[in-house]
């Protein structure tokens, strides 16, 4: 692994009350690729990514151990601004979720957050970041419609818009793809293809093709624990357990 | 292959019971009831209301005895009689008016008794600030000397457009100048009591403040002796402008002063378009006149007034109480047993009866946050309390008490309906709680909140009982709000239109004069709620289309 890594976990455990969902997680995700993971349903893959923003921390049970690094920053920390690391670390759900407001105030929102009030600096933000999720050419003359008018594939690349629009590190994406049709699923994809030049990617998917597809490493997740990681030509081509073998050609899950 | 079409037997009762069609029109029915009394209710209190307006031909009866009357027919009754072979009597109610001579407006005639009735196009209605309506025939008219015969109608036109002038001047001097001179002479007795009661000064210094205001106060004086004489030179022209020569059913010949003229026609020459533009100058009048002859005449006004800044108070206090502390149960506080006992508490809150309200509100926002506010702020001013007896602003918070649980219930089922992935997609961006709740959730659940409110409205309009503990009165002519500096005086009574359909249909010495008031006020106040409903709903039908939730 040549590239300079951008996250990284340690003994990585988490715990829903006294139930184990994550055990001892180990793993270095490289920067500016796209590192899929994937695993059956209940595995924790979800879990797994929303502790990179520490999203975990609103469910009240929730107890963690070890450490995930952000470049070389704890992100558990207790002296972290969660705020600034939701804002270097964005999530876009599995369901688009714009917000009831303009399409325009979608993608402002988090710099109007960060307390940015000059007017052109907005415009041009708000701008790039449409230009940047390939949805400028479709809304750029109605940028004041409710956001709620857009198709589902346009919304979820409004939200991936408005995750970038903030400017962070990396980008987490939740099963982006699952509640959208074939057409819109490929230009999330291409769009991830794209992401991939100036953000780190982490996906969490259920779709072995798109795994394939659209990253570099791919990590298998099974009942909570890291099965396997590598580039994911060689898991898919050459996985070493045999549990990831029967995973991906669909023995089980 | 058995047929798929019916057949005798599946069409039959059986099969219509199988399908529910006798529960289909049981619901029909139901609805149907709900509509009919809706509609009954609404229908009389319009209809009743509305048609005390219209003018009615004035009749004039023979008796058989060959006494005369004049008079407007009002109703129509079978009497009962305990002699079962003596057939049933009708009687007929007419109001014959000129109350100084028959004592009452309102007679009632044995069916029997009247000859005939004819309609004479030379009856004439007199209206007057005094005394009610006069019947009666006008024979001439005495006029700044001058003397018109009834040829001359012009004359009376002018004489009555006249009077009516000098009446409004009259009027806005009494309304706007002695009004202000009398609400500042009251400052300034209030401000030598609290002079008087300030022990920090000195004897020379308080001397010196008393001289001040002795200074201004002559000053006032001096201004108010101008405006009486003024006054006093109006009431005076008034008086002075003449007099109608008018003569009654048994021939009495009377004079009725001009000045005391509200207005004169003559209903039986009047056709349609005459009476519906008289119709609607009475039901204006109505709207925004003060009331004349305890309440049975002129308008309501400042009960309208009242009812509606009371309300707009109520949703002022309200609205922003019953988000906070919705907003504090669902969002700040752990979900446990006590959060859920404070939850039934309030919704049982809304179950108490208003007149507990009322208790409460004399008990704790009257005697006890106004007597100790009196203590504080105005001990100068005691015994007579300020903020420690009835008042417009303890009126209001007591139905913010009354309203809250509806406020809070609508609120809060807005909270729950907010998706998690809405807060999550804006924590995930950064916000912290605070942001989520201002920037996003707020504005999402403001039509349930806009719910709230028109709930609030609508049961905080129609209170009576709470009131009547707490600040409405029968006559308050003073506005709350009006033109004297610091032009909001909460710590004022007011009038209330639930309380006047009370206090005209109960209270009221004359009854058959109250009895159509009662409707119409009815109607206005049904009005008024729907008006103010109205306007909510347009709004909150906006938010609603702005913030359409993810569905």
């Amino acid at each position: 692994m040549a590239a300079p890594i951008a996250l990284t976990t340690k003994n990585w455990c988490l715990k829903y009350g006294k139930t184990e969902a994550l055990k001892n997680l180990n793993i270095e995700i490289p920067e500016k690729k796209v590192t899929a993971f994937i695993g059956p349903s209940g595995c924790g893959k979800s879990t797994f990514l929303r502790c990179f923003n520490r999203m975990n921390d609103l469910i009240d049970n929730v107890s963690v151990e070890g450490k995930i690094m952000l470049y070389d920053e704890d992100i558990y920390d207790p002296r972290v601004d969660i705020s600034i690391l939701r804002q270097s670390v964005g999530l876009v759900f599995q369901k688009p979720n714009p917000f009831p407001k303009s399409i325009f105030e979608n993608v402002a929102y988090g710099l109007r957050i960060q307390g940015k009030k000059n007017k052109t600096e907005l415009q041009d933000t708000v701008e790039w970041a449409l230009k940047n999720a390939n949805l400028w050419n479709e809304v750029h003359n109605r940028l004041n419609d409710n956001s709620l008018s857009l198709s589902g594939g346009q919304q979820q690349r409004l939200v991936i818009a408005r995750a970038i629009a903030v400017k962070p590190q990396v980008m987490l994406l939740d099963e982006p793809t699952s509640a959208l049709d074939p057409l819109s699923t490929l230009k999330i994809e291409e769009l991830i293809l794209q992401l991939k030049q100036d953000y780190t990617v982490v996906i969490v998917t259920h779709n072995m093709q798109q795994a394939a597809r659209v990253s570099d490493y791919t990590a298998f997740l099974y009942l909570g624990e890291l099965i396997e990681f590598n580039e994911t030509t060689k898991i898919f081509s050459t996985p070493k357990e045999k549990q990831t073998e029967d995973y991906i050609t669909g023995r089980f899950g | 292959m058995p047929s798929l079409k019916q057949t005798e037997q599946t069409r039959s009762w059986s099969q219509w019971k199988k399908n529910g069609e006798h529960w289909v029109w049981v619901n029909a029915s139901a609805v149907a009831i709900c509509l009919i009394m809706v509609i009954g209710l609404i229908g009389l209190i319009v209809v009743r209301g509305l048609g005390h307006f219209w003018v009615n031909d004035v009749q004039q009866i023979q008796l058989q005895n060959g006494t005369l009357w004049l008079g407007e027919q009002i109703d129509t009754e079978k009497s009962i009689t305990n002699d079962a072979k003596q057939k049933s009597k009708t009687q007929i109610l007419y109001k014959v008016g000129n109350r100084e001579e028959y004592s009452l407006d309102f007679k009632w005639f044995d069916g029997e008794q009247i000859k005939n009735t004819t309609k004479p196009e030379w009856v004439a209605v007199i209206e007057r600030y005094e005394w009610g309506n006069a019947y009666g025939k006008i024979t001439n008219l005495h006029w700044q000397g001058k003397t018109y015969g009834i040829n001359e109608p012009q004359a009376l036109d002018n004489a009555l457009q006249a009077v009516q002038n000098i009446r409004e001047k009259i009027h806005t001097i009494e309304k706007n100048d002695i009004g202000r001179t009398n609400y500042q002479l009251n400052e300034i007795r209030l401000e030598r009591k609290k002079i008087k009661a300030d022990n920090s000064l000195n004897e020379i210094q308080k001397n010196k403040f008393y001289a001040q205001l002795y200074h201004k106060e002559k000053k006032i004086s001096a201004h108010y002796q101008e405006i009486k004489k003024e006054l006093d030179k109006h009431h005076k022209k008034l008086e002075e402008q003449g007099y109608v020569t008018f003569v009654l059913s048994d021939n009495k010949s009377k004079q009725i002063n001009l000045g005391h003229i509200v207005r004169v026609y003559f209903p039986n020459q009047m056709d349609v378009v005459d009476r519906t533009l008289f119709y609607f100058e009475k039901l204006w009048e109505f709207i925004i006149e003060d009331p004349r002859e305890a309440n049975t005449e002129g308008g309501i006004f400042p009960a309208i007034f009242g009812t509606v800044a009371l309300v707009m108070l109520m949703t002022l206090f309200v609205t922003p109480l019953g988000i906070i502390t919705a907003i504090y149960l669902r969002e700040y506080t752990r979900q446990g047993l006590i959060v859920r006992i404070i939850r039934i508490s309030v919704n049982n809150l809304a179950g108490v009866p208003s007149i507990v309200y009322g208790v409460f509100g004399l008990g704790f926002f009257v005697y006890f946050m106004g007597g100790s506010i009196d203590e504080l702020f105005y001990s100068f001013n005691l015994p007579s309390p300020t903020f420690g007896s009835p008042n417009m602003l303890w009126a209001s918070l007591t139905l913010t008490l009354l309203t809250l649980p509806v406020v809070i219930v609508s609120t809060e089922e807005g909270l729950n309906r907010i998706p998690r992935a809405i807060r999550e997609g804006s924590l995930a961006l950064g916000s912290t709680k605070f942001e989520v709740l201002w920037r996003i959730i707020i504005p999402m659940i403001s039509p349930s909140i806009m719910t709230g409110i028109i709930l609030a409205i609508a049961r905080a309009a129609g209170e009576v009982a709470p009131l009547m503990l707490v600040g409405v009165v029968k006559l308050a002519p003073d506005l709350v709000i009006d033109g004297n500096a610091p032009f909001i005086h909460l710590d004022r009574q007011f009038m209330h239109l639930g309380f006047h359909i009370f206090d005209v249909g109960f209270q009221s010495p004359n009854i058959e004069a109250a009895q159509p008031l009662v409707y119409a006020t009815a109607a206005l106040l049904i009005f008024i709620i729907l008006l103010l409903n109205i306007t909510t709903i347009i709004i909150r039908n906006n938010l609603r289309e702005k913030y359409k939730a993810l569905e």
